[in-house]
């Protein structure tokens, strides 16, 4: 999995592609504990992501709470058909207010 | 046997003895009885028969000399009748004739004979006397006509003589030419005419007499009809001579014969009790008959003439006798049926009046006698018949009483005899039922002194000798039972030693195997192994201790556990039959050793190393190919000799390669003709059916062995093994239980679904899948080992994980709440969760024998993604 980050200010945006399964994700969650500090708007495109197992739905709970916590917000965007069934059979597309 | 059976039996003896000799005696009785009743009977019929045959042919002997007797005393009354009335006229005729002749002498010459007056009738006189009468032309007769009465009256003493001496002559008398009459007869009283008392004239020329008289010759006597007297009103006949003088007739000379008198004779004629005769003229009138009524009775009114009459018989008679016949001697009596009545008849004739006397007799008369006698007889032999029917009764009678008392008299000798007889056997029956029931110590005691007491005595001998041939059938019966019950535990045990190839590896998918044993007795010493020594090696082993049975059996199990505990690798399998071999070899007095084949497959590369210790010969099937014997060097027999070297053979195995290993008991198996079933045969078995299951393989080299051995008894142990590799196909991993392998498996799974042709999306969700449960059992299981696998059916496809950890059932967890807010939702618990909505089946069962998990996934492509 490629995790590519855009920072800007207190807005960054994290471009997934590959997988994000019990290998991968704790790279996710590595990258979300270090760059999450001062974001206040979390962007994660999910466009290039193959799938997403419930390892990967873990990180993206944690970092969600996270982001609550800090009075931020985080959205979800650009979902591929799989991603989308994983949330959707998981309730993650209401949790997590996808669009 | 029973009571009521006992008594049958006893019965049945004297019962038979009785019936036996009721049989015999009986039966004897009645055929005597019923020949000598036949006998009886038949002398009956002959004596009553000949009695009726007699009394008839007496009574027709008789009949037919009475018909004799009656015919002779017929013809004789007949002819006797007929001289009597011929005597009569004879005598009549001679007075005719006298009279006739003294007349003529006196015409010829009267100066002879001196003048004689003739008185005349005395009036009213009765008495007899010659009597002068004249006819009415000589009331003044002339000299001579005076002359010649007076000459003639020289006949008055003749004429009164003839009269007088036969009383059947009524008168006598001569009358002229001229008209003098003399007579002599006693009715003087009648010549004179009753009114005026004066002397009647005679007119003889009126007078039928006169006038045959003047028809006849000189000296020719002839008789009138019968004519009524004149005087007295009675039949009469006249018998006249004329008298001729000088060729010319001068008086008429003649005697009036009253019929009466041959009438009498007639009437009084008796022939029998109801016989008759009677008198027939010339014209076949009857003239007398003794008869008052029927044809022949006498009739005065008008005579019909008998040779006329209707009765053809009766007439023909009437006529032959007027013809002067005489009723015939000899022959049949004549008979003729006379107013209905059957009547013999006789006849005879009278010559001088051309007349006839018959005599008839009643038939019925004449053979009454006859009858009476016959009947007389057949009373007699009735009688005698009776008689003697009374007696066969009698006889039968007493029959029946000696047949009565035989019955009793044989029926208490014969019970008494079948007593005697059966009442030993009784004894000797009720004494083997006590052996029977009591066991052979009873000893029968029978004193008959016949082959009864014989039978007792060999009873006893046979009694002993069952005794003991009992008493040690029973102690080997019961060795034998003893000995068979352990030789079960022990087959049973030995069954239990051996393992099964179908339940042995569930989860290997690397080989399939299936083996057999089959004990030729109840246990035996072949014995195959299998086992895996690590996670990627499968030992195999198939062995034969020399003999068979129990010592085979003990050496056997020796062999077995030696053999496993000691294979661990492929490296230095040699080494390890070397090691074995050292083992057996001590303590092995009794020389016992084991051919055995051992080998090891690596089931990652398929590698095969194996020792073939003095065993049957490899049997390999390339995939494709046809099964082969492996050509190898082999090496010694375990526990033969201390110390031998092993030598270690490895070929390699494709996926699909099959492997047979048997015992020397398939090949040296007999049929009936004690032929070997042979390896030649054994190979062609095999490549001649198509089984490819092991399990099919051992069933069709079984079959066609049992079919070779026909009824022939199994000879040796027969233990077959046949393995097919599988390769390595289908094992994703294995391997240590620790996280980090994901990458490899994921690659695995994508690489074997994309050549199954599976989608891109359902690829997806199967990698997710394995994520999730592999995720798990690394993390949470405990175990230390796992497996994944996948297999392809169709459209669809199984991932099996198989693992040593702790039981856990992931789909007993409860669904997570999809709803709640995101700060309240569990981190876990989602994985399973993923899986169960994403694959088309789950489940999980924990296998205890092997001590693991099994979950299994199912997912099918899928056309249309949602």
């Amino acid at each position: 999995m490629e995790i590519n980050r855009e920072k800007d200010g207190d807005k960054l945006i994290l471009r997934l592609s590959g997988r994000l399964d019990s290998t991968t994700s704790p790279e996710l969650s590595k990258v979300v504990d270090k760059e999450l500090g001062e974001v206040q708007d979390l962007r994660l495109d999910l466009e290039k992501l193959d799938y997403i197992s419930s390892a990967g739905l873990r990180v993206l709970l944690a970092a969600y709470k996270k982001m609550q916590a800090a009075d931020g917000r985080m959205t979800v965007c650009n979902t591929g058909e799989n991603v989308r069934e994983v949330f959707k059979i998981t309730g993650f597309d209401r949790t997590l207010g996808l669009k | 046997m029973n009571i009521g059976g006992k008594m049958k039996k006893k019965r049945s003896i004297t019962r038979k003895i009785t019936g036996l000799l009721l049989t015999l005696s009986l039966s004897t009785l009645v055929l005597t009885g019923a020949v000598s009743a036949a006998g009886f009977y038949y002398m009956k019929n002959i004596s009553g028969h000949n009695s009726r045959e007699l009394g008839q042919s007496a009574a027709e002997s008789a009949e037919k000399a009475l018909e004799e007797a009656a015919c002779e005393r017929l013809r004789t009354i007949a002819a006797e009748k007929a001289l009597y009335i011929e005597e009569r006229f004879c005598e009549a005729e001679a007075y005719v004739q006298g009279i006739a002749a003294l007349a003529e002498k006196i015409y010829e010459e009267p100066e002879s004979y001196p003048d004689r007056e003739v008185p005349l009738p005395i009036k009213g006189s009765d008495v007899l006397a010659v009597q002068l009468l004249r006819s009415e032309n000589l009331v003044n007769p002339s000299e001579e006509q005076l002359e010649e009465v007076l000459k003639l009256g020289n006949l008055q003493e003749l004429l009164v003589q003839y009269s007088a001496n036969n009383e059947m002559v009524s008168s006598a008398f001569l009358a002229t030419e001229t008209g003098w009459v003399l007579v002599a007869d006693c009715t003087a009283y009648s010549k004179y005419d009753q009114t005026t008392g004066a002397l009647l004239f005679f007119e003889a020329e009126d007078r039928p007499w006169f006038q045959i008289a003047g028809e006849a010759g000189p000296r020719e006597t002839v008789y009138t009809d019968v004519v009524k007297d004149l005087h007295r009103g009675s039949d009469s006949v006249f018998c006249v001579q004329p008298v001729f003088h000088n060729g010319r007739r001068v008086a008429v000379a003649g005697v009036n014969s009253y019929l009466e008198k041959v009438q009498d004779a007639v009437l009084h004629t008796s022939v029998g009790e109801t016989g008759c005769a009677f008198l027939v003229n010339q014209d076949g009138q009857i003239m007398a008959s003794s008869e008052t009524e029927g044809t022949i009775a006498e009739s005065t009114e008008k005579r019909l003439d008998l040779r006329m009459s209707e009765n053809e018989a009766l007439a023909r008679a009437v006529k032959d006798v007027l013809q002067g016949k005489t009723s015939p001697e000899e022959g049949d009596p004549e008979t003729l049926v006379l107013d209905g009545k059957e009547v013999y008849l006789a006849y005879a004739p009278l010559a001088k009046l051309g007349w006839g006397v018959l005599t008839v007799m009643d038939a019925e008369e004449v053979i009454a006698p006859a009858e009476a006698d016959k009947e007389q007889i057949l009373e007699l032999s009735e009688a005698v018949t009776q008689k003697q029917e009374k007696t066969i009764r009698t006889m039968l009678s007493a029959f029946a009483v000696v047949f009565g008392i035989s019955v009793l008299i044989v029926s208490a000798v014969g019970m008494l005899f079948g007593r005697h007889i059966a009442e030993p056997v009784q004894r000797l029956t009720e004494n083997v039922r006590k052996i029977g029931e009591g066991g052979p110590e009873h000893h029968i005691r029978i004193d008959t002194g016949d082959e009864i007491e014989e039978l007792g005595n060999a009873f006893n001998s046979m009694t002993a000798q069952m005794k003991s041939y009992v008493d040690n059938l029973t102690r080997v019966t019961a060795e034998k039972e003893r000995i068979r019950t352990e030789l079960q535990l022990a087959a049973a045990l030995q069954a239990d030693m051996l393992p099964d190839g179908r339940t042995a590896f569930p989860d290997r998918k690397e080989f399939t195997l299936a083996a057999s044993m089959t004990p030729a007795k109840s246990v035996g010493g072949d014995f195959y192994d299998f086992f895996l020594p690590d996670r990627e090696h499968l030992a195999l082993v198939v062995a034969d201790v020399s003999g068979k049975g129990i010592p085979a059996a003990l050496f056997m199990v020796v062999a077995k556990t030696v053999i496993r505990s000691h294979i661990t690798s492929t490296e230095n399998l040699a080494e390890a039959a070397e090691k074995i071999n050292t083992l057996l070899c001590r303590d092995n007095r009794s020389g016992m050793f084991v051919t055995a084949w051992l080998g090891v497959l690596n089931l990652a590369d398929g590698t095969l190393t194996f020792v073939n210790a003095g065993h049957c010969r490899l049997l390999i099937r390339r995939t494709g190919g046809r099964y082969e014997y492996l050509a190898e060097p082999g090496s010694f027999v375990l526990a033969g000799i201390e110390g031998v070297k092993y030598r270690q053979t490895s070929i390699c195995l494709a996926p699909g390669d099959i492997l047979f290993q048997y015992t020397d008991g398939v090949t040296e198996a007999n049929d009936e003709a004690g032929r070997l079933y042979g390896e030649t045969r054994l190979e062609q078995c095999l490549n001649g059916g198509t089984a490819a299951a092991p399990e099919d393989i051992l069933a069709l080299v079984w079959e066609n062995v049992a079919e070779f051995q026909g009824k022939s008894e199994q000879f040796d142990d027969i233990t077959m093994l046949a393995v097919r590799y599988n390769g390595n196909a289908g094992i994703c991993y294995r391997g240590r239980a620790d996280s980090g392998k994901l990458p490899e498996i994921s690659a695995y799974l994508e690489e074997a679904f994309t050549r199954h042709s599976f989608g891109q999306t359902e690829i997806r969700k199967v990698l997710v899948a394995a994520d999730e449960i592999y995720s798990n059992i690394c993390r949470y299981s405990g175990a230390s080992e796992m497996t994944i696998s996948c297999e392809f059916s169709g459209p669809e496809a199984r991932i099996s994980f198989t693992d040593n950890g702790v039981p856990y059932n992931p789909l007993e967890n409860p669904e997570p709440d999809l709803n709640a807010e995101a700060r309240e939702r569990p981190i876990g618990g989602l994985g399973i969760y993923i899986v169960r909505k994403t694959m088309d089946k789950v489940t999980y069962q924990y296998e205890y024998a092997q001590k693991q998990n099994h979950l299994i996934i199912t997912k099918k492509k899928e056309e249309n993604y949602v």
